[in-house]
């Protein structure tokens, strides 16, 4: 924290070093939040640029009420919904599948990409087949599940992020693994997971 | 699969195993499942971010953030031609003895129709600093 404390001073001094630092130290969170809820490739790097840039804009009033980490993710979970917004009133397509509704999209994605034999026994496609399934789960629950495996997050810096209750995210957490699971069993032998 | 059951797994996935849980054939086919979905979360994914993005996104931050004397140079001579155009404008619309005609005086006098003049040259300057502003703003591209 007083790290942190440190870099936001020697930013709001003007040093732009220390913007690019804060910039590295948390592009993956901000990358990852964004890859995994905005789903037209072609929009990604913009949206983290604007996350950063809001970043950087609203830096002078973050009072460190939270983890600077948090509060930055928190920013991410906001750029991506709107870009999301956005994308949906129409000012911008989106050329990817949508994922609105992600719950009903799953079963979409099973149907359409029912792996054969090989499949079962390649553990590359096995991931691929699970990063799509993640792709279409609903957005609280893709952001959450990002910020607390990915991140290493707890539950309530998961909350602050996405601005919900503690029992709301672990609901998130639950509901998403469950889901991933399911989905999984419904297409695999255990066995041939295993293998 | 009972909530409690997919919950108990959860747990014990995430570190909190309950005490005296025993896991029968079925338990241990999910819990396999389950680790692979966890292993699937964890998964780090490939970056689409370039490898200089930071540096690009701090020179768009701050050349944003420095408008210098250009900026606000630009924004003043709009600014000032605003008032002028707004006032001539209002000047040929209001009746001849309104306090603008009064003001503008020096203007009407000559005879000349300088409103059309005046809004010509704002739409001139506004383009000009519409341009120098997005010079000013887009440099760090």
């Amino acid at each position: 924290m007083s790290d942190d404390r440190a870099l936001v001073g020697r930013i709001l001094a003007g040093e732009q070093r220390a913007f690019t630092e804060l910039v590295r130290r948390h592009q993956r969170l901000v990358e990852h939040m964004v890859g995994r809820l905005v789903s037209n490739p072609a929009d990604r790097a913009d949206v983290c640029q604007e996350v950063f840039l809001a970043v950087h804009r609203h830096l002078a009033g973050f009072g460190f009420e939270s983890q600077l980490a948090t509060w930055i993710g928190r920013i991410a979970w906001n750029a991506a919904l709107s870009h999301r917004r956005r994308a949906a009133a129409g000012v911008q397509f989106e050329s990817a599948t949508p994922d609105e509704d992600g719950e009903d999209r799953l079963a979409a994605v099973a149907d359409e990409s029912e792996p054969g034999p090989a499949a079962h026994t390649d553990a590359a496609a096995l991931q691929r087949e699970l990063a799509a399934l993640i792709a279409e789960l609903p957005p609280e629950q893709r952001a959450a599940v990002t910020l607390y495996h990915l991140h290493g997050m707890t539950v309530e810096e998961v909350g602050e992020s996405i601005g919900a209750p503690d029992n709301t995210v672990k609901s998130h957490l639950f509901r998403a693994r469950k889901t991933l699971k399911e989905r999984l069993l419904a297409r695999h032998a255990v066995e041939a997971l295993l293998s | 699969m009972s909530h409690d059951r997919d919950q108990a797994l959860q747990d014990l996935l995430d570190g909190r195993p309950r005490p005296g849980a025993e896991l029968d054939e079925a338990a241990r086919r999910e819990l396999a499942a389950y680790k692979l979905v966890y292993q699937a979360l964890g998964e780090e994914p490939a970056s689409y971010l370039p490898a200089d993005f930071a540096e690009r996104v701090t020179r768009l931050a701050f050349a944003r953030d420095d408008f210098g004397w250009g900026f606000w140079l630009l924004t003043g001579l709009l600014v000032l031609f605003g008032i002028g155009a707004s006032a001539v404008t209002m000047a040929v619309l209001l009746p001849a003895d309104s306090v603008v005609h009064a003001l503008l005086g020096g203007l009407s006098l000559r005879g000349l129709d300088l409103a059309p003049a005046l809004n010509a040259s704002t739409v001139l300057v506004t383009f000009g600093v519409a341009l120098g502003l997005d010079h000013l703003l887009s440099r760090g591209d």
